[in-house]
């Protein structure tokens, strides 16, 4: 029997991690990867090219030279397996291949939920999808209707993701053990229910939210088997592996799942200044289909003194690097934006602007929102955010960097003093109707006030609307 | 000269040069500085240092992790030199850190137990995916004052319950 081609070449990655060079954990976080990446930044000349005057790049140039250094970065260092503690290194014939070989689109979901995801270059007007929401905790009682409203509008919410279940059957759920196990098939048949609700069956599913290990996503995904979905298996940073993150795509693979992985890069952390936290953010966007095979990449820059990615710097490494792959290759990714406001908050509503029109004008296919109050509270979330990135995001497409660019220096005043202190907002119960699937008229009016706000400063939001 | 060692020693310690930082140590003890001197004025000097630095987005985790290694070395030095009930005296304590059961995202966790480190706390630090049973064993083992879990994700808070209770339960 034949090998399918993904399989194939994931193996061969997997054998490396048995082969590769040895190196521990500690030496790659403190020694390898902070002096690689500043000798790298040195080499190219890009130390201390951090602009907060202009949170948004407009500089294809400097944008192309973090490429070229965000490349070589990414052929000299590879992933490293932290449960062999070996490199996975990959050499430049395999880069170039997964470059010239990687697909055109991802077709995600099926039927007249069908949706397309296309590479996106900066300024690109072909509008980049929404998955909603992020694994922010919810009861259990209120998962069917809160799910069912933020896939409410197909204009907005193109995939689901949904929340995390804080417990299954009312008890609560530990990771690794058969409550998440349990927890994978029961999450996969909510959702299921919810995309019937609201009369989206053919909708893409982005895997099992809760499944922190392997054992939620072995037992969830075939349920959701079908090529129109997603297994998601995300690394630990900075430029790193496991073995779970082989389960999960080897699963995903095995029912014909599409495969979004993905690894973060944080400025403040082993990547060090804003510029460094750029080239992690490229290698890693270059190294994750080539090793783990993914269709798309789930990647961004986050600020680890704010929580967030929100504020200049975060704003700033986002765009660079987004536009620097964008520029250079047809890879696809999935951008975060990490608001840190809850909801019923101006703030919110502000953060979320900011960070999705800086990713849409720099060329992401595709976003998963919100993340509302920083995803640290149970029952933190409604469908009002949701609908408000997707309006915001698809919005965007089109609009020149310049444009955003202005629009950015108005609207950052207006929240990045509190992004030390971001304000907590309301629990879901007391902000949105879940029955009738309308915010409050206090959450109605906040967001109107902003959406003027923001079409007075130039954001385009009258494009796109509910339906 | 006493001055020119102290500095010498806090620049070593923030810098992450555990080695010359024990060997100013060394020189310091032989010209007679009181230990408790060295700690506090060398030491200390070395850790606000790159607390600052931190805090003013000049330096990084892995410079704050380095700091804290080269903080451990010389608080474990040092302490060498003093008789048990000094040094009983002066440690701010134990710590055992790691990061809960099926959690694997461990940078916050890295900064909490650099920072312990570098402000003079004797940390023991059991990595990621720690199972309940081997915080508890650590610290009987190292006599820990304080076993510090982290997690990022809701399925694995639940072991930080565990942990206290498992306490509770064996006495």
């Amino acid at each position: 029997m034949s090998m399918n081609l993904k399989v194939q070449k994931l193996l061969n990655n997997l054998d490396k991690a048995y082969t590769g060079p040895v190196c521990s954990v500690k030496d790659w976080d403190i020694k390898i990867i902070p002096q690689t990446i500043m000798s790298k930044l040195k080499e190219h000349g890009l130390t201390k090219t951090y602009d907060p005057e202009n949170p948004i790049n407009t500089d294809d140039e400097l944008a192309d030279r973090f490429f070229k250094a965000g490349y070589e970065l990414a052929l000299e260092l590879g992933l490293l397996c932290e449960d062999t503690e070996r490199i996975i290194k990959v050499d430049e014939k395999e880069l170039q291949e997964c470059m010239r070989d990687y697909q055109r689109e991802n077709i995600l979901g099926s039927g007249q939920d069908q949706v397309v995801m296309k590479p996106r270059k900066p300024e690109d007007p072909y509008p980049p999808l929404l998955a909603a929401s992020l694994g922010i905790v919810c009861s259990e009682e209120i998962y069917l209707p809160l799910v069912e409203g933020i896939i409410r509008y197909k204009k907005l919410v193109d995939v689901l993701h949904g929340p995390t279940l804080a417990t299954v059957y009312g008890r609560t759920v530990r990771s690794g053990t058969p409550y998440e196990t349990l927890m994978g098939r029961y999450e996969s048949q909510l959702k299921k229910e919810a995309l019937w609700r609201a009369g989206r069956e053919g909708m893409a599913c982005t895997g099992v939210a809760g499944a922190v290990t392997e054992y939620g996503h072995l037992a969830g995904a075939p349920a959701l088997a079908g090529p129109g979905n997603v297994t998601m298996s995300l690394c630990p940073v900075e430029l790193k592996c496991t073995f779970s993150n082989f389960h999960r795509i080897m699963q995903g693979l095995n029912y014909g799942h599409k495969i979004r992985a993905g690894g973060f890069s944080y400025i403040g952390g082993y990547a060090g200044p804003p510029e460094g936290a750029v080239l992690a953010n490229i290698a890693t966007d270059l190294l994750i289909p080539t090793i783990l095979q993914s269709d798309y990449t789930s990647s961004y820059v986050y600020d680890i003194q704010l929580f967030g990615n929100c504020g200049r710097k975060a704003l700033w490494a986002n765009s660079v690097a987004i536009q620097a792959v964008s520029r250079n290759t047809r890879f696809m990714r999935n951008k975060i934006v990490n608001e840190t406001a809850g909801p019923c908050t101006e703030m919110f509503l502000y953060e979320a602007a900011m960070g999705l029109m800086n990713h849409c004008v720099s060329g992401a296919s595709k976003t998963t929102q919100p993340r509302s109050a920083g995803g640290r509270y149970t029952d933190y979330i409604t469908p009002m955010e949701a609908w408000w990135c997707g309006e915001v995001f698809k919005s965007c497409a089109g609009m020149t960097r310049k444009t955003a660019n202005e629009i950015a220096k108005k609207i950052l005043p207006k929240y990045e003093d509190q992004l030390k202190n971001p304000p907590k907002g309301k629990p879901v119960q007391e902000c949105f109707d879940l029955k009738a699937q309308r915010p409050s008229p206090e959450y109605q009016a906040i967001y109107e006030k902003v959406r003027s706000e923001l079409i007075e400063l130039g954001m385009p939001l009258d494009k796109v609307y509910y339906e | 000269m006493k001055e020119a060692l102290l500095e010498k020693l806090s620049n070593f310690i923030a810098e992450g040069d555990a080695e010359e930082a024990v060997k100013v140590v060394e020189e310091a003890l032989a010209a007679g500085i009181p230990p408790l001197e060295i700690l506090d004025k060398g030491g200390t000097r070395g850790m606000d240092i790159v607390n600052e630095r931190y805090d003013n987005g000049e330096a990084f985790l892995p410079e704050l992790v380095v700091a804290g290694d080269a903080m451990t070395e010389v608080v474990q030095k040092i302490f060498s030199q003093m008789d048990e009930a000094e040094t009983a005296a002066n440690k701010i304590g134990t710590v055992v850190i790691g990061q809960a059961e099926g959690d694997v995202h461990d940078i916050g966790k890295n900064i909490v137990a650099a920072l312990l480190a570098v402000n003079g706390f004797e940390v023991h630090d059991l990595g990621i995916d720690v199972p309940v049973k081997k915080f508890i064993e650590k610290a009987e083992e190292v006599n820990a004052d304080i076993i510090a879990c982290s997690t990022l994700l809701t399925t694995s808070m639940p072991y930080l319950e565990d942990v206290v209770q498992l306490l509770k339960d064996i006495g």
